[in-house]
């Protein structure tokens, strides 16, 4: 009820930021009302500038605003909203030159004046930012090149918007609102401060080190950190968290994972990290020692978020990291509740945490349905997919009073999901852990 | 199901985004230029044609409209230009019809490089009182020279565009309008 609560209260703290900039608009001296379409561009362009604003307040990994919805949600929200936001942007100085064609000489730099120049370098700065996040994969963009310069972007675009509007809003026509304005805008821009300055100077009195990584099976290494004189980092089973392995913790490499060890021991956490990229892959190599630095607990994918009489996990391939510290946890805390594990990936050879799921089998009230693409000959479990036919098999007949888990690739989360909502498990026992954080 | 959550509020704020911009626009173009005729027909329709109040109306619409790009002392700034010369256009019948239009209908050239955006929405009498205090307050002019709202009103409807009101400016001379 709490998170209910705290969830209301952020959302509409949101919505009176975002409402702000009207009201100050009509605190007077109010400019003459002008035609529908070009009140309607400004008010736009105001809407993006607030918006793109409030971009760096929504990257900035405040727990306690990101909690009640988890952290994955708000980036996921962060990358929607910007388009909405551009979207606006681009509409602004479309509708002035439609509405009047002689402002068309504004779009040229050189014909323009200065509050149309910053105008066009936001504009244009914007443009470039979206398609370096939609197309990085396409494109190649190195992911820590690809941070720095969306950083770096992100800032240039607020501040030459500021200065456009400073410069050409007749909405912005007095002293005192020029100063609230440029005072807001700065503090949006600090929040990024505080995410990247400010944040690794307190994760430096709170540093850990590599005591110790282990090899899984299936190209999964579990690397484990120990805490460096301080009390640990408590978290709920199947959050993650940012992880720094560096001497300092302002480097821009960071990458997010899962615990994957019980949420019971807080000076000792592991993570399941699987070698999918470069900073993953070489996980395996790091030497005890190294330092790391933890950003944590994110997210809101944990069982004890969703109490229920027991649990039906859904695992696809790394997708099991979660859930190896919800069954470690459970293990620890002697907690009776049945849980069926469906596990999916290619083959045996590459499911990790195969030996640690045997061992959990003893402790916990544990089922583990293996379902693999390309099993062994003598096989004579699951093959192929979590499909719909595996479920009418494998399901426990009960009314389902359990909650359904999901974390894996997005297609098999998205077919499981579709199956339990067609053999009638309602939508708020699904949770699923949309994992797309870049 | 906190995704579908999640996406029915990025939806929920687009609407309101957008939706919010829109009533602000349709307010500001619609109801309160409305509402602002009212009061200001009442205040000023029944004063004598020649002796209506601009002074105080014609320095608040400054305030309102013109100072960000014209600057307080009228000296304009960078691609803006100075309107420090309007009682010059005033002395002449031409002037006087170039000053009105290029209010009523904008205005582009190639001397200025930012347009004079058109402000016919504005109501004839305060535009008559925003030229007459520019006029006096930033130049000389004449009384007899001031202008009143029916000046204005003659110069509606001709439906020129901002490089046709360019073209009817009258010619430089040395103590003529610049």
């Amino acid at each position: 009820m709490d998170r209910t609560i705290a969830g209301i209260f952020w959302i509409l703290l949101y919505l009176a930021v975002v409402t702000v900039p009207v009201f100050l608009m009509l605190v007077p001296p109010v400019p003459s009302g002008r035609g529908f379409w070009l009140e309607f561009s400004v008010a736009l362009g105001f809407a993006g500038l607030t918006q793109i604003g409030l971009q760096f307040l929504l990257i900035a990994r405040f727990k306690r605003v990101t909690a009640p919805y988890g952290i994955d949600i708000i980036l996921r929200y962060h990358r929607q909203i910007a388009m909405v936001a551009v979207a606006a942007v681009v509409l602004h100085p479309l509708i002035l030159v439609i509405d009047n064609p002689s402002r068309l000489k504004l779009l040229n730099p050189l014909g323009g004046n200065w509050a149309s120049r910053f105008a066009l370098l936001s504009l244009l700065v914007l443009l470039i930012t979206v398609a370096a996040s939609v197309y990085r994969e396409r494109l190649r963009l190195d992911y820590e090149l690809w941070r720095l310069t969306h950083i770096g972007l992100g800032v240039a675009a607020i501040v030459f918007a500021q200065l456009h509007a400073s410069m050409a809003g007749l909405y912005i026509n007095t002293p005192w609102k020029q100063a609230i304005w440029i005072v807001m805008a700065a503090a949006m821009v600090g929040f990024i401060m505080y995410l990247r300055l400010l944040k690794p100077i307190r994760q430096e009195a709170y540093s850990w080190r590599v005591v110790e990584t282990r090899d899984e099976g299936g190209d999964t290494t579990t690397l484990v950190l120990e805490a460096d004189g301080h009390g640990g980092t408590k978290f709920q089973p199947g959050q993650f968290a940012w992880i720094k392995l560096s001497d300092s913790p302002f480097t821009l490499e960071e990458h997010p994972f899962s615990f994957s060890s019980s949420a019971e021991t807080t000076k000792r956490i592991e993570f399941g990290i699987k070698a999918l990229g470069d900073f993953s892959a070489a996980v395996a190599d790091v030497r005890p020692g190294t330092p790391a630095y933890v950003d944590g607990p994110h997210g809101a994918f944990s069982m004890d978020r969703y109490e229920a009489a027991g649990y039906i996990f859904f695992a696809g391939g790394v997708g099991i990291t979660p859930f190896m510290s919800m069954l470690r946890t459970m293990a620890d805390r002697n907690d009776p509740r049945p849980v069926l594990l469906f596990y999916a990936d290619r083959s045996l050879d590459e499911t990790a945490f195969r030996k640690d799921l045997d061992e959990l089998q003893e402790k916990v009230d544990l089922e583990v349905v293996y379902v693999l693409e390309e099993p062994p000959e003598d096989w004579d479990g699951e093959e192929g997919f979590i499909t719909p036919e595996v479920l009418d098999r494998r399901l426990p007949d009960e009314g389902f009073e359990r909650d359904c888990m999901i974390c894996g690739p997005p297609p098999m989360m998205d077919a499981v999901h579709e199956a339990l909502l067609q053999r009638g498990v309602p939508q708020d026992r699904i949770q699923i852990e949309r994992f797309a954080l870049a | 199901m906190r995704h579908i959550l999640a996406n029915i509020m990025t939806y929920a704020v687009a609407v309101l985004l957008f939706s919010g911009a829109a009533a602000f626009a349709w307010m500001r173009s619609a109801q309160l230029t409305i509402a602002g005729e009212e009061s200001i027909i009442a205040r000023y329709q029944p004063a004598e044609a020649l002796t209506f109040e601009w002074h105080d109306l014609g320095r608040a619409s400054y305030q309102r409209n013109c100072m960000n790009c014209h600057r307080s002392d009228g000296s304009g700034w960078d691609q803006y230009p100075p309107v420090t010369n309007a009682a010059e256009f005033l002395a002449s019948p031409q002037g006087r019809d170039y000053l009105i239009d290029l209010h009523v209908y904008g205005l582009t050239s190639s001397r200025w490089r930012a347009p004079m955006p058109p402000m016919g929405h504005i109501l004839d009498v305060e535009l008559a009182a925003v030229i007459n205090w520019i006029a006096t307050e930033f130049g000389a002019a004449a009384d007899s020279d001031l202008l009143v709202p029916a000046d204005v009103a003659a110069r509606r409807g001709l439906g020129l565009s901002p490089a046709a009101v360019e073209t009817r400016r009258p010619p430089v001379g040395p103590t003529g309008p610049r």
